[in-house]
C-alpha cells in the first residue's frame, strides 16, 4: 500500500480515536478521581496501625498480614484494589463501550460516519484504542496518586509492587473492552448493551469465586490478581495472564466479523 | 468506465422484500434518477451501493471498485459522496466540529468553500441540535461534496425542504452536475428528477422495471387535464392525449349536458389550448400528475395505503 494511504489511514485511526477519547474523558476523569480521593482517606486514616487497632483488632490484624518487605499498606487498600478498582472500572469499560457501540449503530451515526473512507475495522479499533488510553491515562494517575500518598504518609513500598498492583489488571480490562464491543454489535439499543455488557464483566468476575478449579475461572481477575499476595512476593504466571488475553483476542476477533457483516438499517 | 455498475443486485431482510435483481449502470458524468413511491426499495438500493448493507445476491462496482471487496469498499469512498435519506448528528456537537472530523478523514480541501457557497457558515458554531431541517440538510450536503467526489449517491436529499430551500439545494446539485459530478438520486418527487436526471429508473415492489429519458417524465412527459364543456366531445380531436374519460356531470341548463372530461395529454400546450377553443369550455384545470398518477398511467398500477403499488 502507498505510504500516502497509509498515512491518511493512521491520521483517520487517530482522530477517531480523539474523538472517542473526548466524549469520554470526563467519565474516566470522575472515576480516577473519585478512586484517587478513597485512596488518599485510607492513606491518611489507616497508616497509623495505633489508631486502626483502637478501631477493630481484625483491622490490627490486617495490617500485619498486609506488610510488605518494605513496610505495611492501609488496611482496605488491596480490597479496594481487588474489588473496587477492577470491578467499577471494569464495568464501566465494558458498558461504555457497548453503550457507545450499540448506540452509534442504532441511531445512525455510524452510518453517517461510513460515508467517509474508513472501514468499519477501523471504527471498532479506534474505539478500543480510545478505551485502552484512558484507562492506561486512569492507572497512570491512580498510580502517581499512590506513590505520592505513600511518600507522604512515610508508606515504604517496593516500586515492583506498586508496578505489578497497577498493571496486572490491564489484561482483564482489556478482556471487558472486547466483551463490550462485542454486546454492543448484538443489538442497537445503547442501555440494553450497557447492561447486559456490565452484568456480563460481574459474571466474569464472579467466575473465580463461584466456580474454583473450572477453566472459566481462569479468565476471572479473582484468579491471578491479589494485591495482598502480590506484597508478600507471590509471583504470577504468564498462563494466568495470558488466558484472559487470549480470550480478549479470540471475542475481539469475534466482534470485528460480526461488525463487519452487520447491516445497517 | 461506468460511475455505477450494477448487476442482478437482490436484498431480502428475512422474508421481507427489498430489493430484487436490479441491473442498471450509471455513466461517467451522467445524473441517474431512482423514481419510486415510498416502500418500492429506493433506500435498500443507496444503502447497498452505499456499502452499508451486504447484497444476498449480484455484484456492484462504483467508480471501478468492487463492493465485495472489504478494501476496494473503503477505497471507494474517496471519490464517491454519500447522502444519506436523514443523516444522524451528534446533535451536542457544532457543525464545524462534525466538518473537521469529516475534512481529516477525506483528506477534504472544500470544507472551507462549501458552507460558504451553502449558507450554513455563520451557524456552524452552534449546537447541531440548534439547526433547522435546512441547515441540517445543507451539513450533510457540504460533507458529500466536501472531498469533491467524482459521485454522489443521495437518497431523498429533498426531503423536509420547504420550497426556497428545495430550489437553492436543485441549482447546487445542478451546478456539481454541470462541473462533471455524476449524481445518483433516489427519490419520489417527480419535479426533482425532471429537472435533475438525464435517465431515469423506475423502482416498483424492488424491481426496476423501466429505464426511461429524463426528459420524457411529467411535465415534460405529460399534464393531467380535466375541463368541463357542454358540447359533444370528439376524442380525435386530442391527437396527443391518453386514456380521455368523460363523465356527464348533469344539467347545466333545460336540455344542455354538462360533460367533465379528463386526459392525460403528452403534446405541446399550444396545440392543447387551440384544441380547447373549439370547445365552450366552464372550467379547466392542467396540472402536472402526481406520482401515482403517473405510476397509474403507465404500468397501470394504483398505490396502496402502504406505499407500494399493485396491479389496477
Amino acid at each position: 500500500m502507498a505510504f500516502g494511504s497509509r498515512l491518511v489511514e493512521v491520521i483517520s485511526l487517530l482522530e477517531l480515536t480523539r474523538q472517542s477519547l473526548r466524549a469520554w474523558r470526563s467519565e474516566q476523569a470522575g472515576i480516577a478521581l473519585g478512586f484517587a480521593g478513597l485512596l488518599a482517606v485510607l492513606f491518611m486514616i489507616g497508616t497509623d496501625p495505633t489508631q486502626l487497632r483502637g478501631v477493630a483488632s481484625p483491622l490490627g490484624e490486617r495490617i500485619a498480614s498486609n506488610t510488605t518487605r518494605s513496610g505495611p499498606l492501609p488496611v482496605y487498600v488491596p480490597d479496594l484494589y481487588q474489588f473496587g478498582w477492577t470491578l467499577v472500572v471494569g464495568v464501566y469499560i465494558a458498558a461504555r463501550v457497548a453503550t457507545a457501540t450499540a448506540r452509534d449503530i442504532g441511531d445512525g451515526t455510524l452510518e453517517l460516519l461510513l460515508t467517509a473512507p474508513i472501514s468499519r475495522t477501523r471504527v471498532l479499533r479506534a474505539r478500543l484504542f480510545a478505551m485502552v488510553f484512558g484507562f492506561v491515562g486512569m492507572t497512570v494517575f491512580v498510580g502517581t496518586v499512590f506513590v505520592a500518598l505513600s511518600v507522604l504518609t512515610e508508606t515504604t513500598i517496593d516500586p515492583i509492587v506498586v508496578w505489578m498492583i497497577h498493571a496486572l489488571p490491564v489484561p482483564f480490562f482489556l478482556l471487558c473492552i472486547v466483551l463490550g464491543l462485542f454486546v454492543g454489535t448484538i443489538t442497537d439499543r445503547g442501555r440494553l448493551a450497557g447492561l447486559a455488557s456490565g452484568l456480563l464483566v460481574l459474571g466474569v468476575f464472579a467466575i473465580g469465586q463461584l466456580s474454583p478449579g473450572s477453566p472459566l475461572e481462569l479468565i476471572s481477575p479473582l484468579y491471578y490478581y491479589d494485591p495482598v499476595a502480590i506484597m508478600h512476593g507471590t509471583s504470577v504466571t504468564a498462563q494466568q495472564i495470558g488466558v484472559p488475553i487470549v480470550v480478549a483476542l479470540i471475542v475481539g476477533g469475534l466482534s470485528r466479523l460480526r461488525f463487519n457483516r452487520l447491516d445497517l438499517s | 468506465m461506468s460511475s455505477i455498475d450494477a448487476e442482478s443486485v437482490t436484498k431480502r431482510y428475512g422474508s421481507t422484500r427489498g430489493i430484487a435483481d436490479v441491473t442498471f449502470r450509471v455513466g461517467s458524468g451522467e445524473s441517474f434518477g431512482i423514481l419510486g413511491p415510498a416502500e418500492s426499495g429506493k433506500t435498500t438500493l443507496v444503502r447497498t451501493l452505499m456499502g452499508v448493507q451486504r447484497p444476498d445476491t449480484g455484484s456492484i462496482t462504483i467508480e471501478g471498485h468492487d463492493l465485495d471487496d472489504r478494501s476496494s469498499r473503503t477505497e471507494m469512498k474517496r471519490s464517491v459522496g454519500f447522502l444519506p435519506s436523514s443523516p444522524s448528528f451528534d446533535t451536542s456537537r457544532t457543525g464545524r466540529a462534525v466538518l473537521e472530523q469529516h475534512a481529516t478523514l477525506k483528506a477534504a480541501d472544500r470544507s472551507d468553500r462549501l458552507p460558504v457557497r451553502l449558507d450554513i457558515s455563520t451557524v456552524l458554531d452552534d449546537p447541531i441540535r440548534t439547526y433547522d431541517d435546512r441547515d441540517r440538510r445543507f451539513l450533510s450536503v457540504a460533507l458529500a461534496f466536501m472531498h469533491d467526489p467524482s459521485l454522489v449517491i443521495m437518497d431523498e436529499p429533498f426531503t423536509a425542504l420547504d420550497r426556497t430551500a428545495r430550489a437553492e439545494l436543485q441549482s447546487f446539485l445542478e451546478r456539481e452536475h454541470e462541473a462533471g459530478t455524476s449524481l445518483l438520486l433516489a427519490t419520489s418527487r417527480l419535479d426533482v428528477v425532471n429537472r435533475l436526471c438525464d435517465r431515469v429508473g423506475v423502482l416498483r415492489n424492488g424491481h426496476l422495471v423501466d429505464i426511461r429519458p429524463g426528459e420524457s417524465l411529467p411535465p415534460n412527459g405529460g399534464r393531467r387535464v380535466r375541463f368541463i364543456t357542454t358540447a359533444k366531445i370528439d376524442s380525435s380531436d386530442f391527437n396527443h392525449a391518453e386514456r380521455i374519460s368523460t363523465t356527464e356531470t348533469g344539467l347545466a341548463a333545460e336540455n344542455d349536458e354538462r360533460t367533465t372530461v379528463e386526459l392525460f395529454y403528452t403534446g405541446p400546450l399550444s396545440e392543447l389550448c387551440e384544441r380547447l377553443s373549439s370547445y365552450p369550455i366552464e372550467d379547466l384545470t392542467v396540472e402536472p400528475p402526481t406520482l401515482a398518477s403517473v405510476l397509474a398511467e403507465w404500468y397501470g398500477v394504483r398505490l396502496t395505503a402502504s406505499g407500494g403499488d399493485q396491479l389496477a
